[in-house]
């Protein structure tokens, strides 16, 4: 079949589609991912990653849709063909060989030299910090050690290209801190290609170059990962990509001629919008950096609320508010003089309307932002 | 508050508990005080739920002993007490109200009704389940029954509150207003409260006091933002925060009274502890970053960038031939590639020694 070959894309999925029996998985879904990328598939728990990735390696074959890698549609193709290394979720080590051996295991039962394995070993035991575990047995290493011998064994691997599945579920945090520093640092290192999945919102942002948003058995937004965050394109962008979660309400649009606006929180706002048409109920979302409290800014609007709660997460803090029966959060450094008052429980909470992102209720596609208090 | 619960202090005076040869906790001595929430946070394997649970009466200590109040403990059985206790998993009396749930250990302790009745109420309002009580708890989801769990201890007025973990098996979604929940509690409580966490922002969220342990030891006591600006070891430097606190080696120097560092535009005035230096540290988002050249900036090279929490940005910087993590506002973060000015205040840097314990240097003569 004849493909359109881009030699900085590594992997092209092209409306790939799942189901099993007559449930839908995954429907039409495409995304690309480019050499030297760290790309994350990035969705909600039970979101279809795990069976994405599955597609992408050749354990799984799609019920419609192609995969093509390196140029090549590998659709047909079965998973040794596709020389993918793979770090799965689990690490289930052999429990009776030590870590050099596990590590190995794979590349032995691809037939590599051992001139070929003893420098790949040397080479991500050094990066993984694990080259004195050589010759322990699983049973003898902590959980974040047993990880890292996980990773390596799916790093063990003469390739260019990598998925991995959520490696980092269920580690304690600082562990998941100091991997991630690591796996960051082994991908620029090998000079690799990473697909990489995960639910945890800090782990994506921190590790991402790109990002794909799977949500609704499909990838609703991909792109470089800074403009993903800034211009989001899908609520569901906006909801998994930012910690804390972005900050949503509802709303109805009045339309009358050009001029758009909507009841909200914080009174009568103006919208500009990005197309025309479109339903009238629409979903705002704010992200909590733009949630400010103290002297509101000019052309900012407010809205009074009680703080249910704050959450001092180390360098800052994370305020709970609701205001209307809306819940809203924001963030204060550690360290700002506004806290006393936000822990005294009121604060007076502000926004520029043009932070204001305005999504379709029903395709959750942005249709708009906001524009400025609306008058009268 | 109507409430007349006794109170007591929790004293430990050199516990230890030894599996084998393995010490799972180290000679430990330390009051909880009561009407404080004492947080244990610690890695797994610190030593802090073996800990509690000596201190509950359900292991007992190698050596050491225990009291509450001027009652030696250390040899009486869990029951004998007077402690209340909630554990990871909710211990809920299944088919049964969540009213029953509350009341049934106030009914065996042949409490009158009015009385029960009474505590049931103003408990059941406190931790938000009034709506509730009618229910059979086997509607609740995890959230709910621990609130039941959490409920029908503090119903019972002991002396003494533990709680194991009681939000790590709640899910996502809950976990804050379980939060909230036991936020309100503790402060409305007389109690001790001694409470197990190996989450940072649950003890940094709810403790009045953060017992930080490492290795079977509690290696800082202190309230949680003196334990953050001023940790006392790398330890505690290292587990608190995220990132932790950048800890850079082999980068300065200290003679005549003076460190020297590429880092520092000009020498910094230490006390003559100092000598005895190895590491320097300095917490993320206390390193200060200027995209233009400042008096106090040295040349710093953006290496990589990600956004983090609440949308500022973690810089990975190299100074000459060190790297150390910066947090800052995103209108104040270069690209990667990038030459940006650094600068450490004085104030904000910790010297640590060859033991990884805290140097008192008198930096900067602050």
């Amino acid at each position: 079949m004849a493909t359109t070959v881009n030699s900085d894309c590594v992997l092209d999925v092209r409306s790939l589609s799942k189901s099993y029996g007559s449930v839908s998985v995954l429907d039409s879904l495409s995304m690309t991912v480019n050499r030297g990328d760290f790309a994350i598939l990035s969705g909600m728990p039970s979101s279809g990653k795990s069976v994405v990735l599955r597609l992408v390696l050749g354990l799984e074959a799609p019920t419609s849709g192609q995969v093509i890698l390196r140029g090549t549609d590998v659709s047909e193709e079965g998973p040794e063909a596709r020389n993918i290394g793979y770090v799965p979720q689990s690490f289930a080590l052999f429990p009776n060989k030590n870590v050099r051996d596990n590590i190995t295991y794979p590349m032995r039962l691809d037939k590599a030299s051992k001139s070929a394995i003893d420098e790949t070993l040397e080479r991500v035991c050094s990066l993984l910090t694990i080259t004195d575990l050589l010759d322990k047995r699983p049973d003898q290493l902590s959980g974040g050690q047993k990880q890292r011998v996980a990773i390596a064994r799916g790093l063990a691997k003469e390739t260019d290209f990598f998925v991995l599945d959520d490696p980092l579920v269920g580690l304690d945090f600082k562990l998941r801190e100091r991997l991630i520093d690591d796996l960051k640092h082994t991908r620029s290192a090998l000079n690799v290609t990473f697909l990489y999945s995960t639910s945890d919102t800090l782990e994506s942002l921190l590790l991402a170059t790109s990002v794909a948003v799977l949500a609704h058995g499909t990838v609703v937004e991909q792109g470089p990962l800074a403009d993903v965050y800034a211009e989001p394109k899908s609520a569901d962008s906006l909801r998994g990509l930012g910690f804390p979660e972005a900050n949503f309400f509802g709303g109805v649009l009045r339309r009358n001629a050009g001029d758009i606006r909507c009841e909200t929180i914080f009174g009568d706002i103006q919208m500009r919008l990005e197309a025309e048409g479109g339903a009238d109920d629409v979903i705002i979302g704010l992200r909590p950096e733009h949630l400010r409290l103290g002297a509101p800014a000019p052309g900012s609007l407010t809205v009074d609320a009680e703080v249910l709660f704050t959450e001092d997460v180390g360098g800052s803090e994370i305020l709970y508010l609701l205001a209307q029966g809306t819940p809203l959060v924001t963030v204060l450094g550690a360290n700002s003089e506004l806290l006393a008052e936000a822990k005294a429980g009121r604060v007076r909470a502000s926004m520029a309307p043009e932070d204001l992102v305005i999504f379709d209720a029903t395709s959750r596609t942005r249709i708009g932002r906001g524009l400025g208090a609306g008058r009268g | 508050m109507d409430w007349e619960p006794d109170v007591a202090d929790v004293r430990v005076e050199s516990a230890a508990k030894y599996y084998g040869s393995l010490a799972a906790v180290e000679s430990v001595s330390t009051t909880f005080r009561e009407g404080t929430v004492t947080v244990l946070l610690g890695p797994s394997g610190c030593g802090k739920t073996t800990l509690m649970r000596m201190i509950a009466g359900l292991e007992k200590p190698s050596a050491g002993r225990i009291y509450i109040g001027d009652r030696d403990v250390t040899k009486d059985s869990t029951s004998d007490r007077k402690i209340g206790m909630v554990f990871q998993y909710p211990v809920v009396y299944r088919g049964t109200s969540v009213e029953r749930n509350i009341e049934l250990p106030l009914i065996a302790a042949k409490i009158a009704a009015a009385e029960r009745k009474r505590r049931v109420d103003n408990v059941a309002e406190i931790v938000g389940i009034t709506e509730l009580l009618k229910l059979s708890v086997d509607r609740l989801d995890n959230a709910g029954r621990q609130k039941v769990a959490v409920a029908r201890e503090v119903a019972r007025q002991p002396e003494v509150l533990l709680f194991d973990e009681p939000i790590t098996n709640v899910d996502l979604t809950s976990k804050l207003e379980l939060k909230r929940s036991l936020k309100n509690l503790f402060a409305s409580l007389q109690q001790t409260i001694i409470y197990v966490t190996h989450d940072q922002t649950e003890a940094m969220s709810l403790a009045d006091t953060i017992a930080l342990m490492n290795k079977g030891r509690i290696v800082q006591l202190g309230a949680p933002r003196d334990i953050y600006s001023q940790p006392e070891d790398i330890f505690a430097g290292w587990f608190l925060g995220s990132p932790g606190m950048n800890f850079l080696t082999g980068c300065f120097i200290v003679e005549h009274g003076q460190l020297l560092s590429p880092l520092l535009v000009a020498p910094l005035p230490v006390n003559e502890n100092a000598v005895h230096a190895k590491v320097l540290g300095i917490r993320p988002e206390r390193v200060r970053m200027s995209l233009q050249p400042t008096d106090s900036g040295v040349p710093a090279e953006v290496l990589t960038r990600a956004i983090t929490i609440g949308g500022r940005i973690l810089l990975e910087l190299k100074v000459q031939d060190v790297t150390l993590k910066a947090v800052v506002d995103d209108n104040l973060a270069g690209a990667v590639g990038d030459q940006m000015w650094m600068s450490l205040p004085p104030s904000e840097l910790r010297l640590f020694g060859a033991d990884d314990r805290v140097i008192d240097a008198d930096l900067g003569g602050l």
